[in-house]
C-alpha cells in the first residue's frame, strides 16, 4: 500500500480528534469520498480506538466492582517491578488484573531477602506489616490504575523520626500497581502515613490516594 | 500482433455525472450504483459526528440518499460531479436536523431498496457491533510481538499522550512510531475482514 505515514496518521488523528478547521474538514471528508485507502485508514483508526477506549472502561468497572484491595502485608516469590505497561494492557493480553489479585489475597510470607508489601489506600486502621529480619528491601506495591491525562505518580510517604520516602515518576507496571522498592536498613519501626499524587500532562496534579501502615520490624531468632 | 494474452482494460466506471443523468431518469440501476460507491464514505462522515450512535448513523445514510435521488429527480443538481460535496453536506444537515430533534423527512422513495444496497455496501467495518470491535481489538494487541509497542499504542490511544511525547519517552523515531499504528491499524482491518467473512 502506497501510504506516507505521518502524514496520513496526523491527518487521520487531526480528523477523529476534531482538530480540523472547517475548511480541512470539509477537504478531509470529500477526499474520503474518493481515496478508499484513507477512507480504510480512518475506518481502522476509528474502531481500533473506540475498542481500546471500551476495553479501559471495561476493565476500570471491573475492577471498581470487586471493591478496594484489602490492605495486607503479603508476600510471594521474588518478584521484581514490572515494566510500563497499564494495568489495561494485562487484560488485553489475557492476564489477571491486579484487581482479581485482590480478591484471592496472598499471605503474609517473606521470600529471599526481598519482602514484598501489598499496601491498599484505605483511610482508617493503619496496616501492620512486618518486615522480616532476613529482608534487604521492602518492595511496596500500591494499587493504581492507570488514568486517562496522567502521565506519572509522585508517592511521598512520612515516617517515624522525621524519615521521608519519596520517589518520582512511577508508572503503573502491568499488574497495575506502583512500586518501588526500599533497603531496609533505612526504615525504622512505627507509623507511617503518606499520598499518592498523580502528575498530570497538562503540569497539574493531584492527589489520588492516601497511605497508613505501621511497619514493625521482627527480631532475628535466636 | 494479437496473441490471446493481451489485458483488456477493465470497464471505466461511469463517471458521477452520468450516473447523476441516469438516477435523474428514474434508472435504479444508476441509484444501486451511486450507493455502492458512496456508501462508506457518507457513513464515515456520519460516525464522526455521531460515534456512539452506529445504527442512527445507518439510518441517516440511508436518508441521506433518498434524498439525493429524490434531488436529482426533481430541480437536479448545478453540477452532478460534485455529487460528493452534496451527499456531504445533506448527511451533515441530517446529522444537526436530528441533534435539534426537528421532524424527520420521508419521501416516497424506494426506501427498502436503498436500505438492502446500503447494508451491501456498508463494508465490514461499519457492521461490526461493538462487542466484536472489541474482541478483534483484543486480537491486535495480544498479537503484538513487542512489548513496548503495545504499551505504546495503549497510551496513545486510550491515555492520548501526544506523539512528541511518546516518542521521547521512548526513545522512538517518528518514523517508528508512525509504523507501529499503521501495522496495527492494517492487522485491525485484515482481522475485521476475517473476521466478517467467517462470521455467520
Amino acid at each position: 500500500m502506497n501510504v506516507s505515514f505521518p502524514p496520513q496518521s496526523e491527518r487521520i488523528r487531526a480528523y477523529l480528534d476534531d482538530q480540523l478547521d472547517e475548511d480541512e474538514l470539509e477537504h478531509f471528508e470529500l477526499e474520503l469520498f474518493s481515496d478508499p485507502q484513507l477512507l480504510d485508514a480512518v475506518e481502522s483508526e476509528r474502531l481500533l480506538r473506540q475498542g481500546l477506549r471500551d476495553l479501559d472502561a471495561e476493565l476500570r468497572e471491573r475492577v471498581q466492582r470487586l471493591g478496594p484491595p484489602p490492605a495486607v502485608a503479603a508476600a510471594a516469590a521474588r518478584r521484581p517491578p514490572l515494566p510500563l505497561l497499564p494495568m489495561a494492557a494485562a487484560l488485553l493480553l489475557g492476564l489477571i488484573p491486579a484487581g482479581l489479585l485482590w480478591l484471592h489475597g496472598n499471605p503474609a510470607a517473606s521470600v529471599g531477602n526481598v519482602h514484598q508489601a501489598q499496601l491498599g489506600q484505605l483511610r482508617g486502621a493503619a496496616v501492620r506489616l512486618q518486615l522480616p529480619p532476613q529482608a534487604d528491601n521492602l518492595l511496596l506495591l500500591i494499587p493504581q490504575l492507570a488514568r486517562e491525562g496522567v502521565d506519572n505518580y509522585r508517592v511521598e510517604i512520612q515516617g517515624p523520626g522525621a524519615l521521608r520516602l519519596e520517589r518520582d515518576k512511577l508508572v503503573p507496571g502491568l499488574d497495575g500497581q506502583l512500586s518501588f522498592s526500599v533497603p531496609a536498613a533505612q526504615l525504622l519501626a512505627g507509623d507511617y502515613s503518606g499520598r499518592i499524587i498523580a502528575r498530570r500532562r497538562d503540569g497539574g496534579s493531584e492527589t489520588v490516594g492516601e497511605l497508613n501502615f505501621q511497619l514493625e520490624k521482627l527480631a532475628a531468632a535466636r | 500482433m494479437p496473441n490471446g494474452l493481451d489485458l483488456v482494460p477493465a470497464a471505466t466506471p461511469p463517471p458521477d455525472a452520468e450516473l447523476a443523468a441516469r438516477v435523474a431518469r428514474g434508472d435504479r440501476a444508476a441509484e444501486t450504483l451511486l450507493v455502492l460507491r458512496y456508501t462508506r464514505a457518507v457513513l464515515a462522515v456520519l460516525h464522526k459526528r455521531l460515534p456512539q450512535q452506529p445504527e442512527l448513523a445507518r439510518d441517516l445514510a440511508q436518508e441521506t440518499f433518498i434524498i439525493a435521488f429524490a434531488r436529482l429527480r426533481g430541480e437536479g443538481m448545478d453540477d452532478p460531479e460534485r455529487l460528493a460535496g452534496f451527499l456531504r453536506k445533506t448527511a451533515i444537515h441530517l446529522v444537526i436536523g436530528e441533534l435539534r430533534k426537528t421532524a424527520r423527512r420521508r419521501t416516497d422513495a424506494d426506501s427498502g431498496s436503498i436500505a438492502d444496497t446500503l447494508d451491501e455496501a456498508a463494508g465490514p467495518a461499519a457492521v461490526l457491533e461493538r462487542e466484536q470491535t472489541n474482541h478483534i481489538v483484543r486480537h491486535v494487541i495480544a498479537e503484538m510481538p513487542v512489548a513496548r509497542d503495545r504499551d505504546l499504542l495503549w497510551r496513545y490511544y486510550v491515555l492520548e499522550h501526544d506523539k512528541a511525547s511518546l516518542c521521547h519517552a521512548f526513545t522512538l523515531s517518528l518514523e517508528h512510531f508512525d509504523r507501529v499504528v499503521h501495522r496495527a491499524r492494517t492487522r485491525f482491518k485484515e482481522l475485521v475482514e476475517k473476521y466478517h467473512v467467517s462470521a455467520p
